[in-house]
């Protein structure tokens, strides 16, 4: 309740990413203590409200890092430093702690709760990564991931085409039982068929719409389930469970739409 | 499930006398299914309108202290659609279709269109923040009594219509509502309120006005309750702060039938169902009463 009212705060730094993502950092202290894979949902006065993964921590600072795509998240990539913005949260059920050697599948802007697990666990356990994004430019967190494999869309780096083309062979090199994968939906459902073959562990972080954060606008359900409470972040059992998984998702009004 | 909370209701059988509020977690056939499973003993729609609207633009809801406040906007894919994708799917308790339009031959076209696939209607009639429809229209008595006589001359299923507490004509307007022939009347919708962010000094809601529910509109809905028994003779289906047992045995008291539970599903889990039900048994059997006796005790000196 008095929890879900924007905190203002003012952006400490922000950072070009690519030519299409920007990273802005706050301090926060409540978000700054999330679980990888939790959201916030940050307010642009006059503009509107976004659901965005925490993307990484500094104390008590917590970093943010988002793609343009439309209205809200253009007005995000015009902030500078000292400009004001709400921030609420952080929501939802992130990513487990991982308790052996694990795969790490990111694709997109998908990659910026990845980044947050990474920077928490990889001290702890190995983690090898493997990222896809249309373009080099666009490949995100390289420097941080120092990833195993890399694909592109268009081959200007890495194998030509998805990563989850190259994902199997290296699955069938090697002994992981955990995969942790965030990115576009057609991507992590394949993900998911790899995983039912191979037997693996997955967790996945789910994106729908999310109008309210907190459970109760129903914006945001995945037949039924409410991705901003009970979610974003899902598992294995979870997934067999949804008919509308790598199928379906829904527009603000509700309808069906293809994912 | 708790037997002695079974009751009857408009002609229907509820397993337990709390439904899903209209609006909350009900905007899919699945999200009716997901408050049935966690022990709803019905469940109503989100309000559907004759066309797909996606709402408000954001921020579309705001904690504060005592609650929150939403300006949803009434998103919905419309009628036809939500009927089309409810039909053949079984939720597992009855299902109450809610709808808003703006006058009473839209409200008939509406019925028509979700009459096959519902058990009941519930009138939105008392939405405080959309133009034109809600409580724009649903504190007109004239109005709200043409607009019932249509809709129960459109269905065979009972009608109930949702009264707003923006107004000091509530009993009236439920009286317009019963002699247009409503089945029974359900109080409250959400509280007309807002919220300013102090330090960039902007309303925070992207409408700038909402409507407040949860525990702050308990006492409220308490009051609406209490007065809708002394001057109404069709059940009263209380909603409105619902999130503990004592709070939905206080609107039993006060003249409630049946009860809704909306904001509990956030500020609690799903299975605020189950527990209110659980802690309404026990009440129940320890005061050795029946369900039915309980409506309304607290007229009775
Ligand atoms: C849990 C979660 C975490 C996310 N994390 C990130 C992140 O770390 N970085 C990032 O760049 N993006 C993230 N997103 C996506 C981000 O919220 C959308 O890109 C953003 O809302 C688009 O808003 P807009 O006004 O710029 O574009 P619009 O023009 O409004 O919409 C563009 C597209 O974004 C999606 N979208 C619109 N509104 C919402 C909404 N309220 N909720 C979710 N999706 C919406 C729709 O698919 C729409 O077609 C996340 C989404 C979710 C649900
Ligand atoms: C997010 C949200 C959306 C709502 N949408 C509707 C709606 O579409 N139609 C309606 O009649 N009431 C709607 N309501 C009002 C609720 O059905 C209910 O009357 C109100 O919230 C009070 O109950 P509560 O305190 O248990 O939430 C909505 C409430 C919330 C919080
Ligand atoms: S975003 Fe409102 S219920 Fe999930």
């Amino acid at each position: 309740m008095g929890n879900d009212k924007p905190r203002i705060r003012e952006v400490n730094l922000t950072r070009e990413e690519s030519p299409s993502v920007r990273t802005i950092r706050l301090y926060d202290p409540r978000t700054s203590n999330a679980t990888p894979g939790q959201f916030a949902m940050l307010w642009v006065p006059d503009s509107g409200e976004v659901p965005i993964a925490i993307s990484g921590t500094q104390g008590e600072y917590s970093e943010f890092t988002i793609k343009r795509r439309g209205e809200i998240t253009a007005e995000i990539h015009e902030l500078e430093a000292g400009d004001k913005i709400g921030v609420r949260g952080p929501y939802g059920v992130g990513f487990s702690r991982p308790e052996g050697p694990s795969v790490i599948v990111g694709g997109g802007y998908g990659v910026a709760p990845l980044r947050y697990f990474h920077q928490r666990h990889s001290r702890d356990v190995s983690l090898e990564t493997l990222v896809g994004a249309a373009t080099a430019a666009e490949l995100l967190f390289v420097d941080q991931f120092n990833p195993q494999i890399v694909s592109t869309d268009d081959g200007s780096k890495g194998h030509h085409g998805f990563i989850t083309e190259v994902l199997e062979d290296f699955l069938a090199q090697s002994d992981f039982e955990m995969i942790y994968t965030a990115g576009p939906e057609p991507m992590m459902a394949k993900v998911y068929q790899i995983c039912k073959t191979r037997g693996l562990k997955l967790e996945a972080s789910l994106e729908r719409i999310m109008k309210c954060g907190v459970g109760l606008c129903g914006s945001c359900l995945i037949d039924g389930f409410r991705v901003c409470k009970d979610g974003p972040v899902v598992d294995l059992d979870r997934l067999d469970g949804f008919s509308e998984f790598g199928r379906w998702t829904r527009t603000s009004s509700g309808k069906k739409e293809r994912v | 499930m708790a037997s002695n909370t079974t009751t009857e209701v408009f002609g229907l059988r509820l397993e337990n006398p709390l439904l899903l509020a209209s609006g909350v977690v009900g905007t899919t056939p699945g999200g009716l299914k997901s408050a049935v499973g966690a022990g709803a003993g019905g469940v109503v729609t989100k309000s559907l309108g004759l066309e797909a609207r996606e709402g408000h633009s954001s921020p579309n809801v705001v904690g504060v202290d005592c609650g929150y406040l939403n300006a949803m906007g009434l998103p919905n894919p419309g009628a036809e659609y939500f009927a089309d994708e409810l039909s053949g799917m079984d939720v597992g308790a009855p299902v109450f279709a809610s709808i808003f339009a703006e006058d009473p031959d839209q409200f008939a076209r509406l019925t028509e269109i979700v009459s096959p696939v519902a058990d009941g209607i519930e009138l939105n009639l008392s939405c405080p923040h959309a133009e034109k429809v809600g409580s724009a229209i649903g504190t007109d008595p004239e109005l709200v009594e043409k607009i019932v006589s249509r809709v129960v001359s459109s269905t065979d299923l009972p009608v109930l219509a949702k009264l707003t507490p923006n107004t000091d004509r509530i009993v009236d307007i439920g009286r317009a509502a019963e002699s247009g022939g409503a089945d029974g009347v359900v109080a409250i919708n959400t509280v007309a309120a807002m919220t300013i962010d102090i330090k960039t000094r902007r309303p925070i809601l992207g409408n700038v006005t909402g409507g407040l529910s949860g525990r702050a509109i308990h006492p409220i809905a308490v009051k609406a309750v209490y007065d809708l028994y002394e001057g109404l003779s069709v059940p009263i289906v209380g909603v409105g702060g619902v999130e503990t047992p004592e709070t939905a045995i206080e609107l039993i008291l006060a003249g409630a039938s049946a009860l809704q539970i909306g904001t509990g599903v956030a500020t609690r889990e799903l299975s605020v169902f189950r527990e209110v039900d659980e802690g309404l048994a026990e009440f129940i059997a320890e005061e050795g009463l029946e369900l039915e006796e309980m409506v309304g005790l607290a007229h009775h000196k």
